[in-house]
């Protein structure tokens, strides 16, 4: 399962942002928007055309499953997402994969601070 | 505003997006706040739409409808090809159709005058060259001598060359003293329809009370008389012999003649002079079905033309330069409104100067009214000189009274015009006749003016005049022009206003038109 998630790496910022949000819990579009410009404290944050373009796509790859309309909501246009099981391996492989990277990237700045030359 | 605009982007999208996400989409765009964050969204969602329609064509796939089973004994289709037109294939297809219509409907509008015009040997007509003066004038008595039927006062006459004829005068030497119009300014024309008149009927001409200038007893020009057989008889062969000699169509022309004398042995006992043109002029036109052929009865004596003089002519010229060629104001009115009156279209080759100066004085308007409420027409060519100055590109401009193979163009462009684009309107009242109802149906044809007031007189004039006897008259055709706007021209009808008041209404009822127009430009 693993190494089908690996052909999918590595994710779109989109992709892994929208992921991450539902990850904690079932969301629908304004707040996935919302947990998404939380979560990167304002740094990322998408628009309505980006979001649902990236559901779209997850939707079909059965990443990301609808739950339809929740009775009693303040707006009752709104249809909540959820992550499945495969949505919460492709983030738990990215997540893995950018660990690496980071690792990796740590341990070349470590060396290359080293190694250094001093200029005379 | 902004949520109109971002609606509409959304439903521009593939409809199983839309479907599926437009209202979640709207939602959003609904609990945003400022207008900042709103433009976003909406450039957000073109950049969705042009996403959508260029890189996600297979989610656009529509899952192929599964066949249903058919109930027992009711019959079912099931499409094997679920094939659909896209809907962008579609718009294509519909805009495509659009511009090859619109370029179709342009080469038609553009070029049929001169497939026509082609068509038609220049040598099927008697066509007299203007430039041969006098020519009908200098004829012995036993040809028609000229008599004014046109409302052409203001064009010198050796323009008005062949266009007006006496017939033999059953009584010679009455009325040989009365003096003609034609080498007269507009303002003493010697006839004179009922300017008036709020008649429309086709017949309308015929019923025509001429009125002879000079003369004090209008009264009796009113009052019609029985006929006498030998005149009813002297009127009949008259009218036969002019329709044969004069008519543009020979052919038809006979037919005319043979119904008209073949009707003659009905009963016309007692019958008034009116009445008689009247008969005569539908016993015509119900052959010919030509509008511009009129019998006309006068119980004053119509007055025979002489030939213009050098005098009369000198004269003629000084009275124009009199009134300005008739053109009675020019002025900027509030709001940068150029206003006209102009009375007449006089004669170019007189008085081109004062109308290059009168139109150079409005160039910087922003919108032009012309009042034409008195106008009593003229020259074609001065209404397509002033016409020039309303168009970037030369105009055909029809001319009813002119052979279709004597085309006449708007000069356009005219150098530093300025007014080639602006707003016009046009003041019309049942006044507004001949030249100037040519000029209000040629712009209103073209689409260039707006027309407010009245309808107008009614009289196209597309007729030479010939005079039978100290009563009678008629008005015979004797050009074949084509109307490129496939439509009547305005005898008997008027040119009819786009916006219809009373003319002495029509000078606010424009300049409001006007200033709402550049308001909202």
């Amino acid at each position: 399962m693993a190494a089908n998630f690996q052909e999918c790496l590595p994710l779109s910022p989109a992709t892994l942002h929208i992921l991450l949000s539902l990850a904690a819990d079932d969301l629908h579009g304004y707040a996935i928007m919302q947990e998404i410009a939380r979560h990167s404290e304002g740094t990322y944050r998408i628009g309505p055309g980006t979001l649902y373009d990236n559901l779209q796509k997850m939707i079909k790859r059965e990443w990301v499953e609808e739950l339809g309309r929740r009775p009693g909501d303040e707006d009752p246009r709104r249809r909540y997402y959820r992550l499945t099981s495969a949505g919460r391996g492709v983030l738990e492989a990215e997540t893995a994969r950018l660990a690496e990277v980071v690792r990796e990237a740590r341990s070349r700045l470590q060396k290359t601070g080293m190694a250094k030359p001093r200029r005379a | 505003m902004l949520r109109g605009v971002y609606r509409c982007v959304l439903r521009w999208h593939p409809a199983r997006f839309r479907k599926r996400f437009g209202d979640e989409m709207l939602s959003i765009f609904d609990q945003t706040q400022g207008k900042l964050a709103l433009s976003q969204l909406v450039l957000d969602g073109l950049a969705s739409l042009t996403l959508q329609w260029t890189l996600r064509r297979q989610f656009r796939s529509e899952a192929p409808h599964a066949a249903q089973p058919a109930a027992a004994g009711v019959p079912s289709f099931v499409t094997l090809d679920p094939f659909r037109p896209r809907s962008a294939a579609m718009i294509h297809g519909a805009l495509l159709s659009i511009a090859l219509f619109c370029l179709t409907v342009f080469a038609i509008r553009y070029s049929w005058i001169r497939l026509l015009h082609l068509s038609i040997p220049q040598g099927q007509f008697e066509f007299q060259p203007v430039t041969e003066p006098y020519r009908a004038f200098s004829e012995p008595s036993t040809k028609p001598a000229q008599t004014q039927f046109d409302e052409q006062a203001a064009i010198p006459p050796q323009q008005a060359s062949g266009k007006i004829h006496d017939a033999p005068t059953r009584k010679p030497g009455v009325s040989d003293t009365a003096q003609i119009g034609a080498a007269e300014p507009a303002t003493n024309r010697n006839f004179r329809t009922p300017s008036d008149s709020p008649s429309r009927k086709s017949t309308r001409h015929s019923a025509l009370q001429l009125q002879v200038a000079g003369d004090t007893q209008t009264s009796a020009a009113t009052q019609s008389q029985s006929l006498d057989p030998s005149e009813r008889q002297f009127v009949l062969v008259a009218v036969v012999r002019n329709l044969k000699e004069h008519y543009v169509d020979r052919d038809l022309a006979q037919k005319m003649a043979n119904s008209l004398l073949q009707q003659q042995n009905q009963s016309n006992e007692g019958i008034e002079g009116v009445a008689f043109a009247d008969l005569l002029t539908t016993q015509m036109r119900n052959v010919s079905h030509d509008p511009h052929l009129v019998v006309v009865y006068s119980s004053g004596p119509l007055p025979h033309i002489q030939a213009p003089t050098p005098e009369s002519i000198a004269g003629y010229r000084k009275a124009l330069e009199e009134e300005n060629c008739t053109f009675k104001k020019v002025e900027i009115l509030q709001h940068n409104i150029g206003y006209l009156k102009l009375d007449s279209f006089p004669d170019p080759s007189i008085c081109e100067p004062t109308a290059r100066d009168a139109m150079a004085r409005l160039n910087h308007a922003d919108a032009v009214i012309f009042d034409l409420r008195d106008n009593r027409g003229a020259a074609p060519a001065m209404t397509a000189l002033i016409a020039s100055y309303l168009f970037d590109h030369p105009e055909y401009w029809y001319n009813p009274r002119a052979n279709t193979t004597e085309e006449l163009w708007t000069r356009s462009p005219v150098p530093g015009n300025r007014l080639a684009d602006k707003p016009v309107y046009v003041l019309t009242s049942a006044r507004t006749i001949s030249g100037a109802e040519q000029f209000c149906y040629d712009l209103k044809m073209l689409k260039r003016a707006t027309l407010v007031g009245e309808p107008t007189h009614g009289s196209a004039h597309a007729g030479v005049w010939y005079r039978i006897d100290d009563h009678f008259g008629m008005g015979i055709p004797e050009v074949r022009s084509i109307n490129p706007y496939s439509t009547a021209d305005w005898e008997g009808i008027g040119v009819q206003p786009d916006v219809k008041v009373n003319s002495a209404e029509a000078l606010q009822t424009a300049l409001a038109l006007a200033q709402k127009k550049l308001r909202y430009k």
